[in-house]
């Protein structure tokens, strides 16, 4: 087997990363609405195109400046607040509206469906009609030149790729001092385990699910404006693609817990590029050429998606080792 | 009409389409316990929760201190002096015992929430030394003293009890009643008491309500409940 470069160890550990606040972000919705939210994908977009637009207006003149590294605290902040706001508007206009309606699960999932098609089609519009300073057009831009490199001995690599494991690493841990310290952040556990006991001891329950969806969006707007330097282009559609390894994250971490929804997201975000790197240089090396698979890099999150639903429902958080043998044993037909 | 803390009267409840509970009326007096009992599914559960405003109130009165609160809302209710324990997931699995008592003074100011806390960990001092165990590693006795210990910590006048012995075993039942009757001897407080095992309950209690498929069939003193052989025999398996 051949070692992917650390290079792309770097790369694979920053993508897991930002995929571990993105199933974080799910998982708390879902624990919550009891909705798996398809619009999270494109809410990191959103955050990606924050970025994009930050750097057209603003930081395109101060490109070899120092001051350009403001860049990595100004973007990420301001996706914060504008993609909470986009995931509020989510709950608060779509969600709740029709939970209160007593809409059951399907209802919910084609309705968050519906929202991200809007969504989609609100970026593109933005993207074709917002006048560019510096780009020509804003749509499909990539922004991978625009990541300040970084040299440490031989290896050369960007600045985003590694500024995000430790925003990630600050962010858990501070929702972690959030969630156990605040008085607030206690309710938000309590409401989730069980709303009912919530509400009669006289917890806000409602504004303990906006705030909720606020984060949620929030995360996912940081994730984003550090992944608009990762991905190939920023275009309204590679929402899409990120859900897929979303939901393989949050499965995988058992949609019931913020920290086996961290761990589910890193594991998928990072395996996934390193299993297909070596696979194909495995490949490449059986048959004696070079092979690319790497366009097909989302099977891999598929599955996982397949693998952990018959293997262990549960996700990581419920594991039962003895169990899943048995399951093992009866899906490939022994014993 | 005077001396009730609780006058329920001719109430019907249910959930939606589904009438449980029909023209029930009862009065409770300050500072006595009274029981419920009767068989499973006849609308014991269902009568609180109407009184608490959880369950559907489709006509009647229910008037706490002379005031009618029929349709006020639980957290209304829980902010003027009742309170409500469900028969079943009532403290916070996930959280540790001193996360559930800050949850049950949500309300309260802060200085004065940590006097409550102090207060009742003095009632019930096992939860002092399990203060960080999360509440699902409790035992099941214990699990329902924080559950109490959490009703109390807002100074409720009427507590209700939804079958808080339910899945204990015979010593710890009877530990708990004792912390019921101190409830009522020594915090003054009014209690009403859902309970299966009728007998125990009803030596307890100051006054009983039997209730049959959604109607109350005996209300009165507990002694005459326990005494009557007929209804004792059909519904409690007394004797
Ligand atoms: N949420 C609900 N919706 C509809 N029917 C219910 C609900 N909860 C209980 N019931 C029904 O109400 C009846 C009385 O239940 P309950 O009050 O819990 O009885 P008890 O506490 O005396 O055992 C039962 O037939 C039960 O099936
Ligand atoms: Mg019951």
């Amino acid at each position: 087997m051949v070692l992917p470069s650390p290079e792309f160890i770097i790369y694979s550990i920053a993508y897991g990363s930002s995929l571990a606040l993105l199933c974080l972000g799910l998982t708390l919705t879902y624990m919550t609405t009891k909705v798996p939210n398809f619009a999270h994908g494109t809410l990191a977009i959103v955050g990606a195109t924050v970025t994009l637009m930050l750097i057209d207006r603003v930081y395109y003149q101060f490109r070899g400046d120092p001051l350009y590294y403001s860049l990595y605290i100004a973007a990420p902040l301001i996706a914060f607040f504008v993609v909470g706001l986009v995931a509020l508007t989510e709950y608060l206009l779509v969600l709740r509206p029709l939970v209160r309606k007593g809409i059951g699960i399907i209802g919910l999932m084609i309705a968050a469906l519906a929202f991200d098609i809007i969504l989609v089609n609100i970026l593109t519009m933005t993207l074709h009609l917002a006048p560019s300073e510096y780009f020509g057009k804003l749509i499909g831009q990539s922004l991978k030149g625009f990541d300040a490199r970084v040299s440490l001995a031989d290896i050369t690599t960007t600045f985003s790729r590694l500024a995000m494991p430790v925003v990630a690493v600050i962010l858990t841990v501070t929702l972690h001092l959030f969630l156990t310290r605040t008085k607030f952040g206690i309710a938000m556990r309590a409401s989730i385990e069980n709303p009912s006991l919530a509400r009669v001891l006289g917890i806000d329950v409602d504004r303990v699910y906006i705030v909720s969806w606020f984060l949620a969006g929030g995360l996912a707007g940081v994730a984003g404006s550090f992944l608009s330097f990762i991905i190939e282009s920023v275009k309204p559609a590679a929402g899409s693609l990120v859900i897929v390894s979303i939901f393989a994250g949050s499965i995988l971490g058992g949609l019931g817990s913020i920290y086996g929804a961290l761990l589910g997201g890193f594991l998928v975000g990072f395996m996934e590029p390193m299993a297909t790197i070596m696979l194909q240089n495995a490949l490449s090396e059986f048959l004696g050429r070079t092979v690319i698979i790497t366009q097909y890099q989302r099977l891999f999150s598929l599955l996982v998606v397949i693998v952990v639903l018959l293997l262990a429902p549960q996700g990581l958080t419920g594991l039962n080792y003895r169990e899943v043998i048995g399951r093992v044993r009866r899906v490939v037909g022994v014993g | 009409m005077v001396g009730y803390i609780l006058s329920v009267s001719d109430l019907n409840a249910g959930y939606g389409r589904f009438h449980i509970v029909f023209d029930a009326s009862f009065n409770l007096a300050d500072g006595e316990i009274l029981t419920i009992v009767g068989p499973n599914g006849s609308g014991k559960s269902t009568l609180l929760k109407a009184i608490f405003g959880i369950a559907t109130v489709y006509s009647g009165l229910v008037s706490f201190k002379g005031s009618d609160v029929t349709r006020y809302p639980p957290h209304v209710k829980a902010r003027i002096g009742l309170a409500y324990l469900p028969q079943t997931d009532n403290v916070f699995a996930e959280l540790s015992v001193r996360e559930n008592l800050v949850m049950a003074s949500y309300t309260l100011e802060e200085s004065e929430a940590r006097d409550r806390i102090e207060e009742v960990l003095n009632i019930y001092p096992i939860l002092k030394q399990k203060l960080d165990y999360k509440a699902k590693s409790l035992s099941g006795g214990e699990r329902q003293i924080l559950a109490l210990a959490m009703t109390l910590i807002r100074k409720p006048e009427l507590i209700m009890l939804d079958e808080p012995t339910g899945n204990l075993a015979p010593i710890i039942a009877k530990e708990l009643l004792k912390k019921i009757v101190q409830l009522r001897d020594e915090l003054k407080k009014t209690v009403i008491l859902v309970e299966q095992s009728a007998k125990a309950a009803l030596e307890i209690s100051d006054r009983a309500l039997l209730m049959v498929s959604g109607r109350i069939a005996y209300e009165g003193p507990s002694k005459g409940l326990l005494e009557d052989v007929e209804l004792g025999k059909k519904y409690l398996g007394l004797r």
